[in-house]
């Protein structure tokens, strides 16, 4: 019965997202198109052409069809698993995008998880002793690290420990000069990903910990805490047990939520930091006007949202037992 | 034989034993621990930075920094740009040039490309007809001098031309779309889809592709088949993409990386570079300038006494020393004095129209361009592409000092594509500020500025003024035509006073390009913005 249940909610879930994910195409692909600026000639460049290539061009890239038959052959074309081919990089889009997200994965799954444990375990530290000099403390740094522009923080990040300290590499995601293969060649990556990643954690570690500080005041001072600590309960055990469960909620919408968009949220700490992910490829794609690339970033994220969505969703499922068995949200 | 460029001739011609008894006098002369420091050295990985990830690999079809900057180390052509644009040597060891100007022989060094086969006349022959002159932006306007190519045998290659064309020779370097290709991978195909020119290079140039990670670097390995022989000196060179200007700055001073190509250099960061020792920051004098274009259709843009107006009402020194840093020079004519040949002493905007708003405003009141109620005469909307970092300032600046003078600037800054579009194909702008390549020689970089013949929407960088004058064109038409140089300027001196007077476009600002190395990579600077990469080394 539970199952069931479970399998009717997905399955409404994802029914949900046909319809939306079909209407941010659109209403993308319809953007993109208004947007002034011509693909032919940011990829033709700063000379005359000869007469007729940048006809031929557009012809080769099909851009001299009506933007509606356009669209047409594009939502054609996804329907056979096809994204369109890149004009600014030559080749097909769904190769280019696959590779690039894999990158920003790198950069951002560990990044995420480690502001969502940070920011729990420092909301957890000092929810309980609200007001006090290290509660008032982590409110001020957690403002600060959501104020921080995150590109200025990467630069300073690089000044400090690249420029002048030279103890971590400024950019790229692993060395060029040696090329290394295996366990070197993964630590290599790590060493490469440690500033970009506390540049990320900065960020979201704010958000956590503020949300989380929140939820965990919210929950000190219901009933059942007070019945936990009537049971004799130990502090650390009202806290992990009784407490943590029912706080977690509104973490997870806000890690959930961030986690669709960290796909090109990271777009300014991969442009700092040379990192080559889909902020990168996103950034460039603009300025070239390449639009099966966006066009397939766009999909790439709105699918990424439903499904951290409905991923969300699950977690509630597993967290909160009404959830399970009304299939309502009550965050 | 003779014929023009006599010194570009003589080069050609040179043989290595000068070069190496020049070596070897050195060697016994010069103390040790410059040999220490100035021997080249093999091995060792150079890393430059480009901001963007090549379109294509294939250096004749495109004229995109990324594409050109990397087709040309994968590829040779017949010749090359040395220090200050002197033609050197390239896949062709020597030449001769019929004193009319219209047959040049070409004889060819023995290379191969990466495949093994051969370099030969048939490659040449291929190249310049089917690829360069159909798809190559550059070598459009000398590609249509071609009568036709010869190729007797293999090692020799003679070139008929319909009328003469002044830069020739200049014509045939690999960033202008002139890499010789090879004939036995493109013939037959389509020459833009054909995976030598997307992603898999048959090329005969100092490296050959390795990697490709797109969005983050190529990499380059030696050729060991390279047939300039010990060469390169590099065992490998890697291309990293940086999109952001600071992150090449940053990562440049951490030593990550060791060239940022001019390109990619922003102006402000000169002083930086310039007085740390630990770098070379190196001005290639590739001349480039900074305009103002007219769009001359508009009232009152239409009268050459408001366009004259417009340019006395500019501080050139302040826009010299505040927007461009102190880098380049003041332009004085519509050719630049880096070309000294073709500059005419004589036109010097400097002089001619010196900055003074009262002398500006009464140019205007003559012109019967008076002052409304509110003050202003007329309005100019300033078109500029916010992503070249010292256009947002001269835009400002031009701002303010028209305003000084009742004229009203619109600034529409935005993205590159945008404006290409509404400059070029729209011809949607009052004025635009742009910044124009001279190629060296005003056949090739300038007269596509003021020409009737370079009116056309379909594409751009081109006449975008709208201006024409018969007696122009004819000029231009005769500079790049005539059989020598004294006779090739002679034209260029007339047209640069019809167009001091006219001015349809203001030439504002010499452009410094400046790339910036590491000071441990040794043997970069002999080419003019495109560089010698099997003659850089690294010091350890």
């Amino acid at each position: 019965m539970r199952r069931s249940l479970l399998a009717r909610f997905l399955l409404a879930r994802l029914g949900w997202a046909i319809p939306v994910i079909l209407a941010i195409l659109i209403v993308n692909f319809l953007i993109i198109h208004i947007v002034p600026g011509d693909p032919i000639q940011a990829l033709i460049g700063d000379f005359p052409a000869p007469p007729g290539y940048a006809d031929q061009i557009r012809h080769e890239f099909g851009l001299d069809q009506p933007v509606l038959t356009q669209l047409g052959l594009y939502l054609l074309n996804l329907a056979k698993g096809q994204l369109g081919f890149s004009f600014a990089n030559r080749q097909p889009v769904l190769g280019l995008i696959l590779q690039r997200a894999q990158f920003t994965l790198i950069l951002m799954l560990p990044a995420l998880a480690l502001a969502a444990s940070l920011g729990i375990v420092m909301a957890l530290a000092a929810a309980p002793r609200a007001g006090s000099l290290y509660d008032s403390g982590l409110t001020a740094l957690s403002l600060v690290g959501f104020s921080l522009p995150i590109f200025w923080l990467g630069q300073l990040l690089v000044i400090m420990f690249a420029i002048k300290l030279h103890l971590l590499p400024a950019q790229g995601m692993f060395s060029l000069r040696t090329r290394l293969t295996g366990w070197p060649y993964v630590l290599d990556v790590l060493w490469h990903l440690i500033l970009p990643m506390f540049a990320v954690t900065i960020y979201y570690v704010a958000i956590v910990a503020r949300v989380a500080r929140a939820s965990v005041l919210d929950a000190l001072s219901q009933d059942f805490v007070l019945t936990a600590k009537a049971k004799g309960l130990s502090r650390r055990r009202v806290l992990w047990r009784h407490v943590l469960p029912n706080a977690l909620i509104p973490v997870v919408t806000v890690i959930g939520y961030n986690f669709g968009y960290s796909l090109t949220g990271a777009i300014l700490v991969e442009t700092v930091f040379a990192w080559p992910g889909l902020g990168n490829l996103f950034i460039t794609s603009i300025g070239n006007r390449d639009y099966p690339v966006l066009q397939g970033i766009f999909l790439l994220t709105a699918i990424a949202v439903v499904i951290a969505n409905v991923a969300t969703d699950l977690v509630y499922a597993s967290l909160d037992p009404r959830v399970r068995s009304t299939g309502l949200r009550h965050a | 034989m003779a014929g023009f460029i006599p010194s570009l001739f003589d080069r050609s011609d040179r043989s290595s034993i000068p070069a190496l008894a020049g070596v070897a006098a050195f060697l016994m002369f010069a103390p040790p621990s410059v040999l220490a420091d100035e021997t080249p050295r093999s091995g060792g990985t150079a890393i430059a930075v480009l901001g963007a990830d090549p379109a294509v690999l294939n250096p004749d079809v495109s004229v995109g920094v990324p594409d050109i900057f990397t087709g040309c180390i994968l590829y040779d052509a017949l010749v090359r740009f040395g220090e200050d644009f002197k033609i050197e040597p390239g896949l062709a060891k020597s030449w001769e040039i019929a004193p009319d100007g219209l047959t040049y022989t070409f004889h060819l060094e023995k290379a191969s490309f990466s495949d093994g086969k051969p370099v030969t006349s048939e490659d040449v022959r291929f190249t310049l007809l089917d690829v360069s002159s159909k798809y190559g932006a550059k070598f459009n306007t000398p590609g249509k001098a071609i009568k036709d190519v010869e190729a007797p045998d293999p090692q020799t290659v003679i070139i008929h031309l319909s009328k003469p064309f002044g830069p020739f020779l200049f014509s045939l370097a690999c960033e202008q779309n002139a890499a010789i290709l090879p004939a036995h991978i493109f013939r037959a195909t389509d020459v833009l889809k054909n995976p030598a020119t997307t992603t898999m290079p048959v090329g005969n140039g100092p490296f050959l592709l390795s990697e490709w990670v797109r969005g983050d670097h190529l990499s380059f390995v030696r050729n060991p088949n390279y047939w300039r022989a010990g060469k390169p000196y590099l065992d490998s060179l890697v291309i990293k993409i940086m999109p952001d200007s600071s992150a090449r700055i940053l990562a440049l001073q951490a030593g990550e990386i060791d060239f940022i190509d001019e390109y990619y250099f922003p102006l402000s960061s000169y002083k930086l570079f310039s007085s740390d020792p630990r770098f070379d920051a190196h001005d290639v004098s590739y001349p480039s300038d900074d305009l103002i274009i007219f769009n001359t259709r508009n009232a009152p843009l239409d009268k050459p006494q408001v366009r004259q107006a417009l340019l006395t009402a500019l501080d050139r020194d302040y826009i010299h020393k505040n927007v461009f840093y102190d880098t380049g020079s003041i332009a004085r004519s519509s050719i630049d004095t880096r070309i000294p040949w073709a500059y005419n002493p004589a036109v010097d905007y400097e002089k001619m129209y010196a900055y003074d708003p009262a002398k500006a405003a009464k140019l205007l009141d003559e012109a019967g361009v008076k002052p409304g109620a509110d003050g202003v005469r007329f309005s100019v909307r300033l078109s500029f592409d916010t992503g070249r970092p010292e256009y947002t300032s001269f835009a400002q600046a031009i701002q303010r000092y028209w305003q000084a003078i009742g004229v009203k600037a619109v600034l529409e800054g935005a993205e590159r594509p945008v404006v290409l579009k509404r400059v070029y194909a729209d011809y949607d702008f009052d004025a635009t500020l742009q910044n124009y390549t001279t190629s060296g020689d005003p056949a090739l970089g300038i007269s596509r500025i003021y020409t009737s013949e370079s009116i056309n929407k379909a594409a751009t960088f081109n006449n975008a003024s709208g201006y024409s004058n018969p007696e122009v064109d004819e000029l231009f038409a005769k500079g790049r035509d005539a059989a020598s140089q004294e006779e090739r300027a002679k034209n260029y001196f007339k047209v640069q006073e019809i167009l001091a007077r006219d001015l349809p476009t203001l030439t504002i600002h010499q452009q410094a390009e400046i790339d910036v190395a590491s000071a441990k990579l040794k043997g970069l600077w002999h080419g003019a913005n495109y560089m010698w990469w099997d003659d850089t080394w690294l010091e350890p």
